[in-house]
């Protein structure tokens, strides 16, 4: 008798886990949508406009968007989740990690609430709000499928990007992505898939009737971390502001092992060569090539430090300069 | 910086192929150190032979010729007119039928790929500018991906009008970092 019970029920419990399922998402859009403003920018060179989203970084007025988008930006134009349109200034843009921090005149925005991508599962919900095609506030729910990966992007490359399931459409970079709390853990970057597809390979399908497989497109976007770190710099020093050695580096059995020393930078001055392996730093062991570049990059004026290096089995302790990375490296 | 700093990149100087930086900081070594500028001089000379010995070799299409003249000895314009304008019409024919093809190609793929450019036109949506044609870029040369899953052919970034979304050119889990 209960199993009768329990299977007449299966359809209403289903029916009410959905409902309870849209109506979180739906929070989550309701509550995104006030921090996720529409950008309009002019270019210098050729005098067109692109559209982007951005999101509501500070109280303030500070808003985040794509570093690539600003660059040659003759003058920005933001429409505010409440409808207000206002002109923005670029305060910095950071190339290396593609955020870049606006500011318009206004102290009453809605910022967007931080939350931590680190924290995250793989799988974890995430939804995406932006401008896709000029149509603000588009949502798109989807998951996190990986993090940690390395992108390249208009011939410049990204680290540690997040990997989401979730779409994204032109118009979308910039976006909000958002956890299953409504809280930001990325901004939208860019896009791999099957839209890359191009006139000439329809024209081919079209003629021979082969058809390519065609997956979905996978959509990458800056963690919450890196936007914190970078964002919090400019709007201190008005400009992204890293250490920095000349160095490019792996995880390695021991420490972390240099692949590369540019020739004229810190680490070439303090006598390290290719090969070798930082095994600490500033007294403490190194393990990962991720926590080393962190504690580099964290250095916000040049400072000397001890590390320690084996090479060919030898260890050795060296005293390098850490230096404030040059502008438009 | 040590001489055998710099000893790694003089050839680099000598070739023209350092960076405007490594010249000016090479250059200021040079006027101080004579070890190094006789090593200059030393791959100066050796990059002169190189060239001289290069002049000097036997110019290709010359030997060519000569091969070629007594494998296959000049004939006559008897029927070789007949087989270039054979080739001419079978080019031209294939150019003609290419043409016609696309010209009547159903516009619905067309429409539907002018959607997807990176900055792509949203079908009922308006669209400042023109839509940026696509074109292939090759990124085969890319190798600092060891565990790269890699579209070799994407469509360029443009930003000259409409929406924008930078597309992937290549995507892996990097292992190593610059910094």
């Amino acid at each position: 008798m209960k199993l009768l019970l329990w299977i007449l029920l299966i359809p209403i419990q289903d029916e009410g886990l959905l409902e309870k399922l849209e109506r979180e998402i739906s929070a989550v859009v309701r509550k995104v949508r006030p921090s996720v403003v529409s950008l309009e920018i002019r270019t210098s060179e050729s005098g067109r406009t692109i559209q982007l989203s951005g999101v509501v970084y500070r109280r303030e007025g500070f808003l985040l968007t794509d570093a690539g988008a600003v660059s040659g930006a003759q003058s920005i134009r933001v429409t505010l989740g409440d409808g207000r349109t206002l002109e923005s200034k670029v305060i910095g843009a950071d190339a290396k990690t593609g955020v870049a921090v606006l500011r318009v005149g206004a102290a009453d925005l809605v910022p967007a609430t931080l939350g931590r991508s680190a924290d995250l599962p793989s799988g974890a919900f995430t939804i995406a709000v932006g401008n896709s095609y000029g149509l603000r506030g588009s949502s798109s729910p989807g998951t996190l499928a990986g993090i940690d990966r390395s992108v390249r992007v208009l011939g410049r490359r990204f680290d540690r990007m997040l990997q989401l399931t979730t779409p994204a459409h032109p118009g979308d970079c910039g976006a909000f992505v958002a956890d299953s709390r409504g809280r930001l853990i990325g901004l939208v970057h860019s896009s791999m898939g099957t839209e890359e597809e191009s006139e000439e390979a329809d024209v081919l399908r079209d003629w021979f009737g082969h058809r390519s497989p065609r997956g979905g497109t996978i959509t990458f976007a800056v963690p919450i971390e890196t936007i914190q770190f970078v964002a919090d710099r400019i709007i201190k020093h008005g400009r992204m502001v890293r250490g920095w050695i000349g160095v490019s580096a792996r995880t390695s059995d021991s420490g972390v092992e240099l692949l590369r020393v540019e020739f004229g930078g810190p680490a070439k001055r303090a006598g390290l060569a290719r090969g070798d392996v930082i095994v600490a730093w500033g007294g403490d062991p190194v393990r990962d090539v991720g926590a080393l570049q962190s504690k580099v990059e964290r250095v916000e004026e040049a400072c000397r430090v001890k590390i320690v290096v084996l090479r060919e089995s030898r260890r050795s302790e060296v005293d390098l300069r850490v230096e404030l990375e040059p502008e438009g490296k | 910086m040590n001489c055998d700093d710099f000893r790694e990149i003089l050839a680099l100087y000598v070739g023209g192929e350092c960076d405007e930086d490594e010249r000016i900081v090479v250059e200021a070594h040079l006027a101080v150190c004579s070890e190094c500028s006789r090593e200059v001089e030393e791959h100066r000379e050796a990059r002169a032979a190189l060239l001289q010995l290069r002049e000097e070799s036997p110019r290709t299409e010359t030997v060519w010729k000569g091969v070629r003249h007594r494998l296959f000895p000049i004939r006559t314009l008897g029927t070789d007119w007949l087989v270039r304008a054979a080739a001419v019409l079978v080019v031209g024919v294939a150019i003609g039928f290419l043409g016609v093809m696309i010209a009547h190609r159903d516009p619905a793929p067309a429409a539907a790929s002018g959607a997807r450019p990176l900055i792509g036109r949203g079908a009922g949506v308006s669209t400042p500018g023109n839509a940026p044609r696509s074109r292939f870029v090759d990124s085969s040369q890319d190798s600092e991906f060891p565990y790269e899953h890699e579209r070799r052919k994407t469509t360029s970034p443009r930003r000259d009008g409409g929406f924008y979304l930078p597309r992937a050119e290549s995507a892996g889990s990097g292992v190593d970092r610059d910094f």
